[in-house]
């Protein structure tokens, strides 16, 4: 069986149309990040999180006027994984005494749902500015080594394409997940395995960036009299198929870890489905292209 | 054989290693079947029987997150600022306000060290402040005559001190209340991260935690006096509500005068009577709801009205509420307390839980060494007739009146909630008062049921995710997928005898990772394969096409890998709990991944193509 093989689109003629497509998407992104801005989990905000058991169904809207009767503030409610109930409180209050508030707000409420607690998570505000720090110095650190490291593998030209190509991956995930924001029924806060995630989508996505650059370096040496960008264009469409076929069996997977993880792996895996995708559409259109406009640019001062 | 000799050594090893570091679990798993068929007698006595047997295996068999276990994840900070304050002596307002003026700026950096920002920032306003002011240490040599580098240093011993000694107090804490393989481990200079398997009540062990456990033995107030300061008090704040009076409150201000404008409801204009009931009754200055503790204890800290309370006396409330409010709000009694403690917990040599004779109500008895016992006689001799209260952790438990001089060193907590309560107490009392306050600054708790759902799902993406591409590679790759598979089931065996073997822990953001290693884990094989058919196409034999494939897919292969296995070491370095699960199981897959696909793989292809001459197809 083969997919894709032996093809000879005009990847590197129709460059145009990808950039447009691309630039349409981050703008559309950035916007939304501006205007919307995103959701951020407790791990960098601080505050309490509370998961609720019981026999029947809540109704968020009423949950929600009854515990910010209780508490003081209102807090966030939503359904979580069929009849439980997430809860989340700003602030740093004692995590007893927040529990023990909600737990006879809802019965008293709703005493026939028998609310318990399953499980408790609570970040102070000391805390969740060490992991906002650690997950900065994550993504410096991932960004300085990941072009460091294509820097003495290729040169500095495809380290720029690489580095372009992984910004307009995360800038359009992000923008997704802020345009989003509140809609999908699962959490799309921002949190330690988002950015876990979204670290991995930046290695991955270098993967098939990498494949495609050690081509083009292959062919290059090889296909000496033709254009660069017939060089380019050439390795990409020899690389098709493997791309193809690698991304979508790691498509395949964390569309199963979506499907099948659990509702705390749930916004984790939509950023790597999303990733994926991206990840793939900028190696073959963003990545690639720049290192040709980048030789051409060079190769017209001459 | 070709060559390969070394490489199947490789591959036989590493399967050998694997399973050596993985059969404690499968033994766990069998012995957990095995006792689960017994009944609980058989189970207690197996036990008892094969305890060292269990505790080893229980050791080196995989450790599971409590994100799967259910249980409860602290992370505990001592409290190095309240430590240095109680390190100090002659403690004025400049100290307090570089105290505060510290901590804030030692929280903008995670392990900051305070001691040297406490002392910065001393040096910072006044070049010549000595710091050997406020700290006097015989033992460790700090006079008056001490340098500030030394006084620092000396706080710095103190403090590192402190966390090691905090952290085997918890240590003690947890073994007592019996937890199955609790871990306990410091991280940086002052904290310290508790995982607990299987909690059930995280209520009872926050308080078994954060319990700094200082118990005080305090003479009462005398009842004549109390009377007179409460008449003092209400008079106080009875003409503060008066306009003349706020004009010169307004000139003090040290005490917010809106607050005095504001009464309560406009109750009855008092703002003391508002917050608190008025009794004057022996030792007690009145009674006072929950949420009014925190006014009244504002009132009574206004240092207009020090001069009006007893010498030597401050107020602390019951540690039981005596009753609630028609709307259910709890009351506590108000007492007035010696500020001068006569015996600390550190004569306490033992405490028990016991029930009272008649009442059957659980209670803590505790005994005293010689010199608590010498001094215990002293002062309830001097005492007869009056009340001592018992304190613990700055709450009054008790207040019993003297009957007689008390020989035996013997002495009760009583009014407690419950056995748990008394059972607690008698935990932090033998292990000791913490020698600093511990702030929880993180927690998370998960209940069996999330956990078991969290299990299943790791499992079926796992199982799903392994059958998909399984599938996949088979249709596109034909046998030569069914080797790729192959591999990928070596891979699987790996990864989890890599995380055995280091001892990492599996969390569900760690099967997550195992799931995407497998998706990614197929690209190397992909690389191959198609170097491979492109070789066949060139027309080359199959040998050759698969010596030039793998050959050449090499250098693709690992540049592919390296970035994500980068992110992975970044990941486990600056991560935090589960994700440094997910870190792990992404560097171990991407180096099993790597290692199947270049060397097992090639085993099985050259022993398919060249000693058994099947014709592998590329499909």
């Amino acid at each position: 069986m083969r997919i894709l093989e032996n093809t000879n689109f005009r990847f590197i003629d129709s460059r145009r149309k990808g950039y447009i497509i691309s630039g349409i998407l981050i703008l559309l992104s950035l916007g939304s990040l501006a205007i919307n801005g995103l959701e951020v989990g407790i791990d960098f905000k601080g505050g309490r999180e509370f998961v609720i058991d019981s026999n029947e169904m809540y109704d968020v809207t009423a949950v929600r006027s009854v515990l910010s009767e209780a508490l003081g503030t209102e807090p966030e409610v939503k359904a979580y994984d069929g009849d439980m109930l997430l809860v989340r409180v700003a602030g740093a209050e004692d995590v007893t005494t927040v529990q023990n508030a909600i737990i006879s707000a809802l019965e008293a409420s709703f005493p026939e749902t028998e609310p318990r607690v399953e499980g408790t998570y609570a970040v102070s505000p000391r805390f969740a500015d060490d992991l906002k720090r650690g997950a900065i110095y994550s993504i410096l650190g991932s960004l300085l080594v990941i072009f460091v490291y294509i820097l003495l593998r290729f040169e500095w030209r495809f380290g720029l394409g690489a580095v372009a190509a992984l910004f307009h991956d995360v800038t359009i995930v992000l923008g997704l997940f802020s345009i989003l924001k509140g809609v999908l029924g699962f959490s799309l806060q921002i949190d330690q395995s988002i950015i876990a995630a979204f670290l991995t989508i930046v290695g991955y996505s270098l993967n098939d960036t990498v494949v495609v650059f050690d081509r083009i370096r292959e062919y290059s040496g090889i296909f000496k009299s033709e254009s660069y960008s017939a060089v380019v264009n050439k390795s990409i469409n020899n690389t098709l198929s493997r791309t193809i076929v690698t991304s979508g069996t790691t498509l395949f997977v964390v569309t199963v870890l979506f499907i099948f993880g659990g509702e705390v792996l749930r916004g984790f895996a939509f950023a790597l489905m999303v990733g994926v995708v991206i990840g793939t559409y900028s190696s073959i259109f963003v990545a690639s292209p720049l290192v040709v406009e980048l030789r051409k640019r060079a190769a017209s001062t001459r | 054989m070709q060559g390969n000799g070394f490489k199947i050594f490789l591959t036989v090893f590493f399967l050998v290693l694997s399973g050596y570091y993985l059969y404690p679990s499968g033994q766990k798993y069998f012995l957990n079947q095995e006792m689960e068929a017994m009944s609980e007698d058989e189970r207690q006595a197996f036990e008892n029987e094969n305890l060292v047997r269990i505790r080893s295996i229980d050791e080196k068999s995989l450790n599971l997150g409590l994100d799967l276990l259910g249980g409860m994840h602290v992370a505990l900070e001592v409290r190095v600022d309240a430590l240095v304050r109680e390190l100090a002596t002659d403690i004025d307002e400049t100290f307090d306000d570089v105290l505060r003026a510290a901590s804030e700026t030692s929280n903008a950096s995670t392990d900051g060290d305070f001691i040297q920002v406490f002392v910065d920032e001393f040096e910072s306003r006044d070049g010549d402040a000595r710091l050997s002011r406020y700290f006097r240490n015989e033992a460790a040599q700090i006079t008056r005559r001490s340098t500030n580098a030394e006084v620092a240093s000396y706080l710095q011993t103190e403090a590192s001190e402190a966390v090691t000694r905090a952290m085997s107090i918890i240590r003690d804490r947890v073994d007592r209340y019996g937890v199955t393989e609790p871990s306990i481990q410091q991280q940086g200079s002052r904290r310290i991260i508790v995982e607990l398997p299987g909690i059930d009540d995280p209520e009872r062990i926050r308080g078994l935690l954060r319990g700094t456990a200082r118990l005080e033995f305090r003479l009462m107030v005398d009842p004549a006096e109390n009377v007179r300061s409460l008449q003092r008090l209400i008079d106080f704040y009875e003409s503060a509500t008066d306009s003349s009076d706020v004009a010169d409150a307004a000139a003090d201000t040290t005490f917010d005068v809106n607050e005095l404008l504001s009464g309560d409801d406009g109750g009855s204009g008092n703002e003391l009577l508002d917050a608190m009931q008025p009794t004057g009754q022996g030792v007690e200055l009145g009674i006072v709801a929950e949420e009014d503790t925190a006014a009244v204890n504002e009132l009574l800290s206004n240092p207009a009205v020090q001069d009006l309370l007893p010498r030597g006396v401050k107020y602390m409330y019951t540690s039981a509420p005596i009753g609630t409010t028609a709307e259910g709000l709890e009351l506590y009694r108000l007492l007035g307390v010696r500020t001068e403690i006569e015996l600390t917990g550190d004569v306490i040599t033992d405490a028990r839980v016991d029930f009272e004779q008649f009442t059957n109500v659980p209670e803590v008895s505790m005994t005293m060494n010689s010199e608590g016992a010498r001094t215990w006689a002293r002062v309830t001799g001097a005492n007869v007739g009056k009340n001592v209260a018992i304190v613990l952790d700055g709450v009054v438990y008790s207040w019993p009146n003297v009957l007689q001089r008390i020989t035996g060193g013997r002495s009760n907590i009583t009014n407690l909630d419950s056995q748990e309560e008394a059972q607690d107490i008698v935990t932090v009392l033998k292990s000791g008062a913490l020698p600093a306050p511990v702030e929880i600054v993180e927690e998370s708790t998960v209940g069996p049921s999330l956990g078991a759902a969290s299990i299943s799902a790791g499992l079926n993406s796992v199982m799903f995710g392994l059958l998909l591409v399984a599938l996949f590679m088979i249709v596109y790759y034909r046998s030569a997928g069914m080797v790729a598979d192959l591999a990928l089931i070596l891979n699987l065996l790996f990864i989890l005898g890599i995380l055995a073997g280091f001892q990492a822990t599996l969390t569900l953001p760690g099967i997550a990772g195992i799931v995407l290693t497998i998706g990614m884990a197929v690209d190397a094989n992909v690389l191959i394969f198609e170097r491979v058919r492109e070789e066949m196409s060139t027309g080359k034999t199959l040998k050759a096409s698969i010596d030039g494939g793998y050959a050449k897919a090499l250098s693709a292969i690992f540049d592919a890998n390296i970035t994500t296995f980068f992110v992975g070491v970044i990941l486990y370095s600056f991560g935090v709990g589960p994700i440094q699960g997910f870190a792990v199981t992404l560097m171990a897959g991407i180096l099993s991944s790597m290692f199947t696909a270049i060397v097992f793989s090639r085993i099985i292809m050259d022993y398919m193509v060249i000693e058994r001459k099947v014709g592998v197809s590329f499909g």
